[in-house]
C-alpha cells in the first residue's frame, strides 16, 4: 500500500485542482493508472438488465480505445464496470468509501483483488483499517469524479449516490454523458434529469471518445450501426453461399433480383422441374437466406435487407 | 389442425391470360403412369404387412422403410430447429419423402427427397413464422 500526499509527484494531478482535495490518498495497486485518459462510469445499485447491457457495450466500447474505467467498487453497475473493464483487458481504478482494509460492501473483496493483480488500482482517503460510513460516500464521490476526464451515468434515480457524482462532474467543470432510458422506469428519473441540465445523451462509446478527443472521426451512430448490419448482412450472404452449389446459387439470385418471386414462375423461367427447385428452396431456407410468403412466393430473408 | 394434412401446397390464383396461354406441361396420362408405378413398388414391399400405402405407415413401420442416411438426418434436424414444424409434421415429412423416392424409383430415401419434402409443408412454415414474428 501507498501513501501519497497532496504535495507528492506521484500524487494524481487530476485530483490536484478539484475543490476540496483529499490530504493523503491510499493506494492499492499500480499507480501509473492515474496517468491513463479516465472515464468515469457509474450507476444504480439496483440495476436493470438494460442496465447491465449498456454498462457492456459502453465500458467494452471505451476499454477498446485504451481508457481506463474509473468507478466506487458498489454493487449494481459499478461491479458490471469493472468487471467488463477487466474482462477487455483494460486498466480500472476503484475509488472507496471504506479504508482499504475493509472493502465495502464485502462482496467485492474477490473483485478488489483482481482489479490489483490486472493492473488497476483501489484508491481512498480514508486510514486502512476504517469501516465504512455513511456519510463517508457523497464525499468519496468527488474523488470518482475527480480522477477522470468525464463522467457516463448509466442509469441513476433522482437523489441518488450516482447523481451527486455527476453534480461533482459539472463543478469540475466536466462532462456528464448520459444513457438515454426509458422514462417510466425506476432508474431513469436521474439520468433524465441530468439530460434536462445540461448532460450529453450518448448511445456508443465512441461519442464519449470523439467528444473528449480521444478520437478524432466519428460517423454518426446510426449510420455506423447500419454500417455493421450491411457488413453483417454481407458476410452472411457470402459465407453461405460458398457452401451452395452453383443451381442453388442461380435461384437464389433470381430471387434477389425480383425481390420476390413465385415458384410457378421460376420453373418456367429457370426452366427447372418443380421437384428439383423445391428441392433448391428448401436448401436455401435452412441456410437462412430466403423466407416464404404466401400462395408459393419467396423472397430474400429479413437479415439481408439492408 | 394443419399438420394432419399431408401434403399442402400454396398456389396462386391463376390469371386468365396465363390459363390460356401454352406451357408445355406433363400430361395427366404421363403422370398416372408414374404413380401408378410408385403404387406397384410400395405393394410390393408392404406384402404381408397389412398396410398398402406410405401413408398407413406406423412409428414402427417407419423405421424399417424410412431408412435415413446421415445428411438426410441433418437436413430434418435443421428442418425442425430452423423452420420450426411439429413432431407430427415430422412424420408426415417422412412418409412424403418415401413416396418421392418411390415416384423417383428409389430404393432409398435420398436428401434431395427430403428437401422437396419439406416444401409441401408449407403451411407449418408459414403458420411458425407468423407466430415467432409476432413474439
Amino acid at each position: 500500500m501507498k501513501v501519497l500526499k497532496k504535495d507528492d509527484e506521484d500524487f494524481p494531478q487530476s485530483l490536484r485542482n478539484i475543490k476540496n482535495p483529499p490530504r493523503e490518498l491510499y493506494v492499492e495497486g499500480n499507480i501509473e493508472c492515474f496517468n491513463l485518459p479516465c472515464v468515469t462510469v457509474v450507476g444504480s445499485r439496483n440495476m436493470s438488465e438494460y442496465g447491465k447491457k449498456m454498462t457492456k457495450k459502453i465500458v467494452k466500447e471505451l476499454v477498446e480505445a485504451g481508457v481506463c474505467i474509473v468507478s466506487g467498487l458498489a454493487v449494481g453497475i459499478d461491479t458490471v464496470a469493472h468487471e467488463e473493464c477487466l474482462k477487455n483487458g483494460g486498466k480500472t481504478i476503484a475509488v472507496l468509501g471504506s479504508g482499504l482494509n475493509k472493502v465495502f460492501p464485502p462482496e467485492n473483496k474477490e473483485l478488489f483483488n483482481r482489479i490489483i493483480n490486472s493492473g488497476g488500482c483501489v484508491v481512498s482517503e480514508h486510514f486502512p483499517d476504517e469501516e465504512a460510513r455513511k456519510i463517508y460516500f457523497p464525499a468519496r464521490n468527488r474523488i470518482v469524479s475527480g480522477l477522470s476526464l468525464a463522467t457516463v451515468v448509466i442509469e441513476a434515480t433522482y437523489r441518488s449516490g450516482t447523481s451527486i457524482t455527476a453534480r461533482f462532474t459539472f463543478e469540475q467543470g466536466k462532462k456528464v454523458f448520459c444513457i438515454p432510458n426509458c422514462v417510466f422506469g425506476k432508474n431513469s428519473s436521474g439520468t433524465i434529469n441530468l439530460i434536462k441540465n445540461g448532460a450529453t445523451m450518448v448511445t456508443d462509446g465512441r461519442e464519449i471518445l470523439y467528444s473528449l478527443g480521444i478520437i478524432n472521426q466519428l460517423k454518426n451512430y446510426a449510420e455506423i450501426v447500419e454500417q455493421q448490419k450491411m457488413n453483417k448482412a454481407a458476410m452472411f450472404e457470402k459465407e453461405q453461399l460458398e457452401r451452395l452449389d452453383g443451381e442453388t446459387i442461380k435461384i437464389y439470385n433470381y430471387i434477389k433480383e425480383n425481390g420476390i418471386a413465385n415458384v410457378d414462375v421460376m420453373c418456367n423461367e429457370l426452366n427447372m422441374s418443380i421437384q428439383n427447385l423445391n428441392m433448391h428452396i428448401t436448401i436455401l431456407e435452412l441456410r437462412g437466406l430466403i423466407m416464404p410468403k404466401t400462395s408459393g412466393n419467396y423472397c430474400i430473408s429479413e437479415m439481408l435487407y439492408v | 389442425m394443419l399438420d394432419r394434412i399431408d401434403i399442402q401446397v400454396e398456389v396462386n390464383s391463376v390469371k386468365y391470360d396465363n390459363l390460356v396461354h401454352d406451357v408445355k406441361e406433363e400430361s395427366s396420362e404421363e403422370i398416372q403412369k408414374r404413380v401408378n408405378r410408385a403404387r406397384q413398388i410400395q405393394l410390393k414391399r408392404y406384402k404381408g404387412l397389412g398396410i398398402y400405402s406410405n401413408s398407413e405407415l406406423t412409428t414402427s413401420l417407419m423405421n424399417k422403410f424410412c431408412k435415413l442416411d446421415d445428411s438426410c438426418k441433418f437436413i430434418l434436424k435443421q428442418t425442425f430447429e430452423k423452420l420450426g414444424i411439429s413432431a407430427r409434421a415430422y412424420e408426415r415429412i417422412l412418409k412424403v419423402a418415401r413416396t418421392i423416392a418411390d415416384l423417383d424409383e428409389s430404393e432409398n430415401i435420398q436428401a434431395k427427397h427430403v428437401l422437396e419434402a419439406v416444401q409441401y409443408r408449407s403451411l407449418d412454415k408459414k403458420y411458425t413464422n407468423i407466430r415467432l414474428n409476432n413474439v
